[in-house]
């Protein structure tokens, strides 16, 4: 039974990686195994083959299955150190992020499993970066990098309802929702053999996570993309040159000057006015937050500054204005864990029987019944016959169509 | 008497069945399970009238407390180090289900393709849902409407229906 990752070099790796994000030192992690320093580096390095009884002990004690110690692949990537690398030193709520951290962590190294598992070759990212401006508008750069980046996509100036969607499968950005502190957008990495790796606050309302991800997106594009970065709701004092960027980008990428000027102006040729209602439903279509969608009019002049300031002020609540004005939620409000492709992945292995239930409940985060449910929904189809009737269908993944 | 260790596919089937004692009773022998197993199983789906569905926890500790299911764990080197070899292909519960298995003689019950495949692989009897309610239902003489509403607790609550490659598939078509 001898397999690939008896590896002991990258048994080590994980060993070492998996100490490092429960935050224990070699001597701590001797100490709990009963043996000395040097052992436990000899093991981590590899120069020492762990036994049985002493990865289960190691497995257990920095939380991890054995499974996910020994499994097949390559060294996990490296993500723990360089993320942690850049938490801003004075912030609070640091065991929840490091935590998330680690789930980033996981998660890329679970996706190069499973396309591993599959065969399938990684999808690079496809944005191409551009140099920050020296001198003139950041954000008048930004808005022009945004405009070229709809037009490669094809969007034209409409809204972006699936903004996830296109990311991962225009951009071959990796997209992952994750419970991080309140006070955190999000963080992204690049991964090597991965490419772009983003987590999203799912905590967040659902217009957040846009303009979130829409920043990241932003941050793709710019520099920066091959350095870790963590994005905090509120930076205090000026930020830095591409943090502003990737904000202005964002921004310009969800609500498109030319598209928010022709609509503006085809209200106000309607009606000869601009009222809240309209500001309500203009946020609803182009599905950002109200404050998002009116501090955008004030910076393209078409409300005066400081309206946000008023609407705040008259504690103009925005859920409950759309639901006075019966405004239907527009888009994607789910918050799977994970990207589309990734989940079709672990279900195509499973389905190839190259993983089994146990290991497919793993790599989606669910337990076995809610997992079954996923398959089920992945693999079946319904449609409606010649009499009538709704029919359902379960599709094989490894049925080819070449060879039929 | 035969000893067969259940992994949490089987025994979320089973315990769906809400006829968790009756079944292994009837079908006889002792049943086993390793905690890691216990721990994954962890919910089962329940549709509302109005087709909402819900999570109903699964508790097993009646079960085990009365004897119905022992719990077992590796108890030797031999056993550990199958194991650990095994978790590079399986999850944790199945690996060690299958580990105790080889090394005990004992069957596994699994519904999981994969871990079908290595239990043959070293020569472990493989046991699934479909065989053991048909077991169940032969050696306790139960009628087709019986069956037909415990395998339909199955497919509702534990979301599993058989392929057509699982052994007595026809048996299960039968009554659902």
């Amino acid at each position: 039974m001898q397999t690939e990752e008896s590896d002991p070099r990258v048994i080590g790796k994980r060993l070492a990686e998996a100490r490092k994000a429960r935050g224990l030192t070699q001597e701590q992690a001797a100490e709990h195994l009963g043996c000395s320093r040097p052992t436990l580096i000899a093991i981590e390095k590899g120069d020492r083959q762990a036994k049985a009884e002493e990865l289960a002990k190691l497995a257990s004690h920095y939380g991890r299955s054995i499974h996910e110690i020994v499994r097949p692949g390559a060294q996990p990537v490296a993500l723990v150190p360089h993320l942690r690398a850049v938490v801003e030193p004075t912030f609070a709520a640091r065991e929840e992020l490091n935590d998330a951290i680690g789930e980033l962590q996981r998660f890329a190294d679970d996706y190069r499993e499973l396309e591993r598992i599959i065969g399938a070759k990684p999808v690079g990212v496809h944005a191409p970066t551009v140099l920050l401006p020296k001198r003139g508008s950041l954000k008048d750069f930004a808005e022009d990098v945004a405009t070229r980046e709809r037009e490669r996509l094809g969007l034209g100036t409409q809204p972006v309802l699936h903004l996830r969607r296109v990311l991962e499968s225009e951009l071959g950005l990796r997209v992952f929702y994750w419970n991080l502190p309140s006070s955190v957008a999000g963080m992204f990495a690049n991964v090597a053999d991965l490419g772009f790796c983003i987590l999203i606050n799912r905590k967040h309302p659902a217009e957040r996570r846009r303009a979130t991800l829409a920043h990241e997106y932003g941050h793709a594009v710019s520099p920066d993309r091959h350095k870790p970065g963590i994005d905090y709701l509120d930076g205090n004092g000026r930020k830095p040159q591409n943090e502003r960027f990737a904000e202005a980008f964002g921004l310009s990428f969800l609500m498109p000057a030319r598209g928010v000027r022709r609509k503006f102006h085809e209200i106000t040729a309607s009606t000869g006015d601009f009222q809240v209602a309209d500001l309500c439903r203009l946020s609803n279509y182009y599905f950002v937050a109200l404050q998002a969608m009116t501090l955008r009019l004030e910076e393209l002049g078409l409300v005066g500054r400081g309206t946000w300031d008023m609407l705040k002020e008259k504690k103009l609540r925005a859920r409950a204005a759309a639901k006075e004005l019966g405004l239907q939620p527009r888009g994607t409000r789910t918050t799977d864990p994970y990207p589309e492709r990734y989940k079709y992945l672990a279900v195509q292995a499973f389905q190839m029987g190259r993983i089994s239930e146990g290991q497919l409940c793993r790599f989606l985060r669910s337990d076995r019944v809610t997992v079954r449910g996923i398959v089920a929904q992945c693999t079946s189809h319904r449609f409606v016959d010649e009499g009538g009737e709704v029919r359902e269908q379960c599709l094989l993944f490894e049925d080819s169509l070449l060879q039929h | 008497m035969s000893e067969t260790i259940l992994d949490a596919c089987c025994l979320i089937n089973l315990y769906a069945t809400d006829a968790f004692r009756e079944i292994l009773g009837g079908i006889g022998g002792s049943w086993n399970v390793v905690r890691p197993a216990l721990a994954e199983a962890t919910f089962l789906r329940d549709v509302s009238d109005t087709g909402e569905e819900q999570r109903r926890q699964i508790d097993l500790s009646t079960g085990v407390s009365e004897g119905v299911v022992s719990i077992v764990d590796a108890k030797s080197d031999a056993e550990l180090g199958t194991f650990v070899e095994l978790a590079a292909q399986l999850d944790d519960a199945e690996a060690l289900g299958l580990a105790i298995a080889k090394h005990r003689g004992w069957r596994l019950a699994t519904d999981d393709r994969k871990a079908c495949r290595i239990a043959r692989s070293i020569d472990v009897g493989v046991v699934t849902t479909p065989e053991l309610m048909k077991a169940w239902a032969k050696a306790v003489g139960v009628g087709p409407a019986q069956i037909r509403a415990t395998l339909s607790k199955i497919t509702l609550h534990a979301r599993f229906t058989p392929g057509p490659d699982f052994p007595e598939f026809k048996w299960w078509q039968k009554y659902t």
